[in-house]
């Protein structure tokens, strides 16, 4: 006898999965964490398990907290980890990316709901907030950049849009308005525009957070604006903690952005 | 000629059917139960007592309304019992049990060709549909276009291809036999571009009947071309608003198969009470188009295509995107029923239910351009006017948001829901 299951249409579903596609964004930088360890050693490699570790063990520790159920398996919380780590300046003690990872978990994502209700960018959450605290520890990382590296950075960087745009994952547009954006308004403003457009925070930024499914807006065209007022705030601050801004935006975006039969 | 606006390109999985233009005629089955009641709320009386015998294609339940519905015996046999049984959309209806008394004896008329066709008048041909089953509703408006639509959109789907590969001509006299029912001025025969023979074989029997009012159209194949509503709104750009019909925009759409039917009810004086269906899926043994009297029972069509390789995760009847799922195979096949479908489990992937990460795939895939990320999130909050606001009633229910979320949400269940309470 055969059991059959009814549920409602459609019958067929897509392979994609939220898990699936955050690995394949953790997969998408892991050419330029091993650039990282190339160039900076021992300390890019202490940092991103110190920043994994911390967010994982933070998750963990929330879930139970609340009540909930375990979501390690969905990969987006090791996103937010590798993100925070690329961006932090490699000479950072321990302690205080143990610190950044843990704030970015727990006041970035997991106290408003976890995966999907945060209205900001948990890495950058982390991130604003040691810049904030500790803001002579740390370094800019923008300015340690130097010929070789900066191409390399650049390049794994670049393999990584290409599987994200390959996979679909990310709209290469909004990338490109982003980087557009501060290229053509620093030479506007009579700036040297490479430094900070293919610096590899602003990379990160264009291809890994202005893309960020859950903080941007869900129409193409909230989307493109988002990147493009992003671009400006990541202009005026020479960092892309400017994002956050618009993360707050996006409400906004989505409300006055609607598809066509919306009102 | 532009795609619709979103859509989805599907995997169409249509070669397993695809292979042969040969429409497979079994056996007629032991029995068959014909349901007496319609999902559009028409129940039709029945005309035949049980212990009275039946040929094939004599009448065995009517209704008296304007647009007048008729079923016919499927096979020929006696009436064994009228009663209740399984129904695919409405659970259960009263139906007639026909037992086959195996000789398969049809009315004599049917198959000889009914003289002087070419010249019914319109009201005539609306009589004729209506005493052979054919479902027809005349439209209360002056009709300009005639669309036959023949996208079959919906994955594995091939049984209009089938039929149109095969019967071509009768096919265009079906189309003929609409065009002057409508009194329209164009006829426009829809495909998709995976059925470039179609349209070329079409294109060339109209080029010899010297057809200026006919026209073949190819459009890109993107889930839900074929959908009424998006068909007409991205052909004619004639957009349609909830709750309204397109015959207010003087446009008549018809199926492939009522096209065929039309053509056998007038000219060969056959009632509709056999279709083409396709029996597939990764589960079934072997995949091809059958013809398949209305009535048969879901398992005798799956036994005559060899029965499951392996024990499916759900039986669909219809096609993959709005069909429905069978709890028993102890069903009818309907007139409309398109297929049968028998999916594993890595199709059906009942996967466990993520939270919306926002990452607007259904926006970008909805072809009535509405939001339905923002409907299904205020739905689940209760927030019906916000639901409303964001579109819900334009939806189409084609099922693209629920197909493409990535994290399995319930889309189409939480804009019905939305959509119930406003």
């Amino acid at each position: 006898m055969l059991t059959l299951k009814q549920t409602p249409t459609p019958h067929i579903r897509s392979e994609d999965s939220v898990p699936k596609m955050m690995w394949t964004e953790v997969f998408a930088l892991l050419p330029f964490v091993l650039a990282s360890f190339l160039f900076f050693g021992f300390n890019a490699f202490r940092i991103l398990v110190v920043s994994t570790g911390t967010a994982l063990l933070a998750e963990m520790g929330m879930r139970k907290l609340l009540g909930k159920k375990s979501t390690l398996y969905d990969g987006s919380t090791v996103v937010t980890a590798f993100l925070l780590a690329l961006i932090l300046p490699p000479s950072l003690p321990s302690w205080m990316v143990a610190l950044g990872s843990l704030f970015a978990i727990v006041f970035g994502k997991e106290i408003f709901g976890g995966l999907g209700q945060n209205p900001f960018n948990p890495t950058l959450v982390g991130y604003a907030f040691l810049s904030i605290g500790f803001n002579s520890l740390m370094k800019h990382p923008l300015e340690s950049t130097e010929g070789v590296q900066t191409w390399v950075f650049g390049v794994t960087l670049f393999l990584g849009a290409i599987i994200l745009i390959f996979k679909r994952l990310i709209h290469g547009d909004v990338s490109l308005i982003y980087l557009g954006t501060i290229y053509l308004f620093s030479l506007a403003l009579g700036q040297e525009p490479n430094e900070l457009t293919f610096g590899s925070t602003v990379l990160l930024a264009a291809f890994f957070m202005v893309t960020d499914p859950v903080t941007t807006p869900v129409t193409r065209l909230g989307e493109r604006w988002f990147a493009f007022g992003a671009g400006l705030l990541t202009l005026l601050l020479r960092e892309p903690t400017g994002i956050l801004v618009m993360n707050a935006l996006t409400p906004w975006l989505d409300d006055r952005l609607r598809p066509q039969r919306s009102r | 000629m532009k795609p619709i606006r979103g859509g989805l390109k599907l995997d169409g999985k249509k070669d397993t059917t695809a292979v042969s233009w040969t429409i497979t005629r079994p056996s007629p089955p032991r029995r068959v139960r014909i349901p007496l009641s319609f999902a559009s709320d028409i129940t039709v009386l029945p005309t035949v007592r049980v212990g009275e015998s039946v040929r094939v294609g004599e009448k065995i339940a009517e209704t008296k309304s304007r647009n007048s519905v008729t079923l016919h015996a499927s096979i020929s046999g006696k009436i064994s019992e009228i009663a209740k049984f399984p129904h695919p959309l409405l659970g259960e209806s009263e139906s007639v049990e026909i037992l086959s008394d195996n000789k398969d004896e049809s009315l004599p008329e049917i198959g000889h060709e009914r003289s002087g066709w070419e010249l019914l008048s319109s009201s005539e041909i609306q009589r004729i549909l209506g005493e052979s089953g054919i479902p027809w509703n005349q439209p209360s408006s002056p009709i300009d276009t005639l669309i036959v639509n023949g996208c079959e959109s919906e994955p594995y789907l091939t049984s209009d291809h089938s039929l149109l590969m095969s019967h071509p001509v009768e096919i265009l006299k079906g189309c003929e036999i609409f065009f002057r029912l409508l009194g329209a001025r164009n006829l426009l025969i829809v495909l998709e571009d995976n059925k470039e023979e179609v349209a070329e074989l079409l294109k060339s029997k109209i080029f010899f009947n010297t057809w200026s009012h006919a026209r073949v159209e190819v459009l890109p194949s993107r889930y839900p071309q074929g959908h009424e509503t998006v068909l007409v709104g991205s052909l004619l750009k004639k957009p349609i608003q909830p709750g309204h019909s397109v015959w207010e925009v003087g446009v008549v759409v018809q199926n492939v198969t009522n096209v065929y039917a039309a053509y056998e009810a007038v000219v060969i004086q056959k009632p509709f009470y056999e279709r083409v269906l396709t029996i597939a899926g990764e589960c079934v043994a072997q995949p091809r188009n059958v013809w398949v009297r209305i009535g048969t029972l879901v398992e005798d069509v799956v036994k005559y295509a060899r029965g499951f390789l392996r024990p499916p995760e759900k039986v669909v009847l219809g096609g993959p995107m709005t069909g429905v799922a069978l709890g028993t195979l102890d069903i009818p096949v309907l007139g409309e029923s398109r297929a049968i479908l028998g999916l594993p489990k890595e199709v059906v992937r009942l996967d466990s239910i993520e939270p919306c990460i926002r990452c607007g795939r259904c926006v970008e895939s909805c072809p009535v351009s509405i939001s339905p990320v923002m409907i299904t999130l205020a739905a689940e909050k209760d927030l019906f006017e916000v639901a409303q606001d964001y579109g819900a009633p334009f939806c189409i229910e084609c099922g693209n948001c629920s197909y493409i979320c990535p994290s399995k949400r319930p889309m189409v269940e939480l804009i019905q829901y939305a959509n119930a309470h406003s």
